[in-house]
């Protein structure tokens, strides 16, 4: 007789949620990072932090560019606000 | 009645008669649909999902909210790939905004073919988003995490 094994295997999804409003740059970027980077506990030390610094500077990394793309992304609709003679909400999407 | 995460038993079986493609490019549509127990469905409504579900079920489905309509949404596939044994496919994050939501699992399902069950997801306890963002979170797509992974 003849037969192959194979295990068919379903991962881990995981539901996260908000409440008024969206999630914050930091909760996206650590999205992001999980997709990245990620470091087993069974590492050897030195590489274990190693990894760990380089995910810090991943999750920094993100982060700053998150955040940049939501200041530039809001001056686009700002300005298109203003050209469409929204000028006061214009100024108050600015403010937040 | 319960939801438990479980490869679809049909699944596997119409994976043999090339049921299913997952390819990014050419492939078939998979959606995700969110399910309660107890209140939070519709009509009240309480899901029972696992490895015996076949195909999309309305009993227990989540009402309509925010981007969240009948049936769920449309998920991004990752291109089928393979590591060592292991063969696997994934689907990008998928998010519903300005929902309100209670849900404990969800169904994936081809919706190209009659709907036919994928798997289904036990998010372990309710999750809520009120007048928020409901965000599934999909595992890295490797060998070790994905979300369907042949060994």
């Amino acid at each position: 007789m003849l037969s192959v094994d194979a295990g068919a295997t379903v991962g881990v999804a995981v539901a996260k949620t908000t409440e008024n409003g969206g999630f914050t740059p930091e909760q996206v970027a650590e999205m992001a990072l999980e997709k990245i980077i990620h470091v087993s506990d069974g590492t050897v030390a030195p590489l274990r932090d190693q990894a760990h610094a380089f995910r810090q500077y991943i999750r920094d990394t993100l982060l700053f560019y998150m955040k940049f793309a939501i200041e530039q992304d809001r001056a686009t609709v700002c300005a298109d606000l203003r050209k469409a003679g929204y000028e006061e909400l214009s100024k108050q999407l600015r403010s937040i | 009645m319960a939801i438990s995460t479980a490869m679809c038993t049909s699944f596997k079986g119409e994976l043999l008669e090339a049921v299913h493609n997952f390819k990014l490019s050419g492939g078939d549509t998979f959606k995700l649909a969110l399910y309660a127990i107890g209140a939070g469905g519709k009509s009240s409504t309480t899901a029972t999902l696992g490895a015996s579900t076949t195909a999309l079920t309305t009993t227990g489905e989540v009402a309509s909210s925010g981007s969240y309509a009948t049936g769920g949404g449309s998920l991004t596939r990752i291109d089928p790939s393979t590591s060592g044994t292991t063969g696997f496919t994934d689907f990008a994050d998928f998010s519903f905004t300005t929902a309100t939501i209670t849900a404990r699992g969800a169904l994936i399902y081809n919706s190209t073919d009659s709907n036919k069950a994928v798997c289904a997801l036990d998010f372990g306890g309710n999750k809520t988003s009120t007048a928020g963002t409901f965000t599934i979170q999909f595992p890295a797509a490797d060998s070790s995490n994905a979300i369907i992974r042949i060994a």
